[in-house]
């Protein structure tokens, strides 16, 4: 008996323990899984190429936002948590180059959204995304070849001429006392789209107007420019011009006498016309989508600024990145407000969404240019240049009722 | 207007001619067209922005002239050193084989677009002339700074026609153009000539960029315009001719100056193309071509 009686009582313990475990104390709670899931963003910019520098200063633009997005742990539709993935893609600013581009993003890549920068290479691309019922968000120009009633899903976030040169060219009548106009823009989609919306606004304020085009990536505008002046405008607006012609406008049509004002009107950067333009910038204007001046940057608008800077550099830092880096927030917003990520529901959201970014309240707009609420509207901010430095003089919208 | 329209197509046509000889000359000696040649035209520019605006030869004294001077030069010899070795390493041994040419002077493009991409990074860099203000005479415009690029242009392309005339090494290398077998049979060190021709062909188109760096902006493309009309310029001239490079770059450069101040920027380049296409029909040549 005794040599039973050790195992007996081992046994008696296992089998006690056994019993309160399993109707003694409850179980502790065990967290659900959570579900992560990626959205992929497709974007195809000009990285080589004489518009490299617009491409990438935007891309980043873009790419900002979604980083900021995933920072703060991305965004909940439904019991999923999804981040942001993105891959770029060189269309080097060719129409048939981005079309390659596109498909690959939609075929290799499985990309749930694509953004492509200009007129030309996103009207390349709209077949493909009508025909994968995708959500197109462009940033550019193009006008009424990109969005019109016929692509209810395009929508432009960031600048447009027929919804900003209202705004502009009102600024400049009714503080400079400007009346005749000569704009230079680029012979493409883009520049043609950026003459009808300058033509356009011109027209409403009663405005005399002319127009040179030229062929993107030219340096030398001294004849186009002589052909100018010779008509004695006011001011000489640079159009749609990337912002290294721009920044050559203001120098060459300094060496040449102008000595009215050159208006850098779209997207220059501010650093560059100093630079290159010189003494020969003086008086002139650069009319931005977002303040140029970091030292005035708001707190919203510092925090852009400072994760700018952890991932690239400041030394790179160009404020129309302000700009575009809305372009991922609006459409993260329009998923997680409808909670879904159907095309139709997103585009019909979109329509009527207002929303915050770091340079004030954001919509799509332009309903009586377009056809639907489909070009972003911000406002525009003007600075002089006066002593080889630019001065803020005010920022300025255009007005509501001429748009929608 | 019309002085304005010719004094603005001097300075286009001075660059097109610089890049046009050293593409004429190259073509005439190595009988390969140099498609990276604009790209050599790029590093000139790139060379001059570094050594002058970056300002890797220190100022002395009050005048910035001499060291943007010194900055040409030495941009000329780096660009000519690694013109010498492109040739002797690359370009000599797809000698003969056409297609292979083509197709490794597009990945040198490559190669040297992405390294400048890769240097210089996204924006455009800006090289401050040591010329300033402007000369005006009878209600026409003309910056220093063009006026010394064509001024310069002018004595690198007259130094250039002495070399090839009057000096022994010309004589060579005009030898070697007319017949490599025979001149080598006469002792002549073909491949020496050969390297020494690219080099100069390279330099003068660093010539180009450096002087044009200042005018315009330095970028990893700003080759790819010119060198498009650097080869109509030779076609129009004549392959391997330098006094067609000259008549033809101020063919072009000048025609395009005056349609684009009278008629529009946007139609110029293609009236100088329907020019070049129809002087072709009549001679094929070129203006001081010769037939094979």
């Amino acid at each position: 008996m005794k040599k039973f009686i050790i195992p007996l009582v081992t046994v008696g313990v296992v089998v006690g323990v056994m019993l309160v475990g399993c109707f003694g104390a409850p179980a502790p709670e065990v967290a659900p899984p959570v579900k992560e899931e990626v959205v992929k963003m497709a974007l195809i910019q000009p990285m080589s190429g004489a518009a490299a520098p617009w491409g990438i200063g935007c891309g980043r633009g873009v790419i900002l936002g979604l980083l900021m997005i995933n920072d703060q742990g991305g965004f909940k539709v439904g019991d999923t948590t999804y981040t942001w993935d993105y891959k770029v893609y060189d269309g080097k600013y060719i129409p048939s180059e981005t079309l390659s581009c596109a498909n690959k993003a939609v075929y290799d890549y499985k990309a749930d959204f694509i953004t492509v920068l200009g007129g030309a290479p996103s009207i390349a691309v709209i077949p493909l995304m009508k025909e994968n019922n995708m959500l197109f968000v462009m940033h550019g120009s193009g006008g009424l070849g990109v969005t019109n009633p016929d692509n209810p899903h395009v929508f432009r976030s960031g600048a447009e001429a027929y919804i900003d040169f209202p705004g502009i060219y009102s600024y400049f009548k009714e503080n400079e006392g400007v009346e005749t106009i000569a704009s230079l823009n680029p012979d493409d989609e883009t520049g043609h789209a950026g003459f009808d919306g300058e033509k356009r606004a011109a027209d409403a304020l009663g405005l005399e107007f002319t127009n040179e085009f030229f062929e993107r990536g030219m340096k030398d505008f001294a004849p186009i420019l002589t052909k100018v002046m010779a008509t004695n405008p006011d001011m000489i607006c640079t159009g749609l011009s990337s912002p290294s012609s721009a920044a050559l406008l203001v120098k060459q049509s300094g060496e040449l006498g102008y000595e009215g004002i050159v208006s850098c009107s779209w997207g220059p950067n501010p650093e560059e016309v100093l630079e290159v333009g010189g003494e020969y910038a003086e008086g002139d204007y650069i009319v931005m989508s977002a303040p140029v001046i970091v030292d005035d940057y708001t707190p919203e608008q510092m925090n852009a600024y400072n994760r700018y800077c952890e991932e690239w550099s400041a030394d790179e830092w160009d404020p129309i990145t302000l700009t575009y880096w809305q372009l991922g927030v609006g459409i993260t917003q329009a998923i997680e407000e409808t909670q879904s990520f159907d095309t139709d529901v997103l585009a019909k959201h979109l329509r009527g969404m207002r929303y915050e970014t770091p340079l004030g309240e954001a919509y799509y707009g332009g309903s009586k240019i377009f056809g639907y609420k489909s070009s972003l509207v911000m406002p525009r901010f003007f600075y002089k240049i006066r002593g080889g430095e630019y001065i803020f003089m005010g920022s300025y919208q255009s007005p509501s009722e001429v748009l929608d | 207007m019309l002085g304005q329209a010719f004094v603005n197509g001097l300075m286009g046509s001075m660059v097109i001619i610089l890049l046009a000889s050293g593409l004429s000359l190259i073509f005439g000696i190595m009988h390969i067209i140099n498609f990276a040649h604009g790209e050599f035209f790029m590093l000139g520019g790139v060379g001059v922005w570094l050594l002058f605006s970056e300002r890797l030869i220190p100022r002395i004294g009050g005048s910035d002239i001499w060291r943007y001077g010194v900055a040409i030069i030495l941009s000329m010899i780096a660009v000519a050193l690694l013109g010498v070795i492109v040739e002797r390493y690359i370009y000599r041994r797809s000698r003969g084989d056409v297609s292979a040419s083509i197709i490794t002077s597009f990945g040198i493009i490559l190669i040297l677009q992405a390294s400048a991409l890769a240097g210089l990074g996204i924006r455009d860099k800006v090289v401050s002339s040591p010329f300033t203000g402007m000369i005006n005479f009878a209600g026409t415009s003309l910056p220093q700074e063009r006026m010394a690029v064509i001024i310069v242009g002018a004595v690198l392309i007259g130094l250039l026609h002495l070399f090839i005339q009057r000096t022994k090494l010309g004589k060579t290398i005009r030898a070697v153009a007319q017949d490599a077998d025979a001149a080598s049979l006469l002792g002549v060190n073909t491949g020496l000539i050969l390297s020494l021709t690219m080099g100069i062909g390279c330099a003068l188109a660093a010539a180009g960029g450096a002087l044009i760096a200042p005018v315009f902006v330095v970028n990893p493309y700003m080759g790819v315009e010119p060198i498009m009309k650097a080869f109509a310029v030779i076609i129009l001239g004549g392959m391997g001719s330098l006094p067609g490079a000259i008549i033809g770059g101020f063919i072009i450069g000048l025609t395009e100056s005056f349609v684009a101040t009278y008629i529009g920027a946007h139609v110029a380049l293609i009236v100088v193309f329907s020019i070049v296409i129809i002087l072709l029909l009549v001679r094929p040549t070129g203006i001081f071509g010769h037939a094979p």
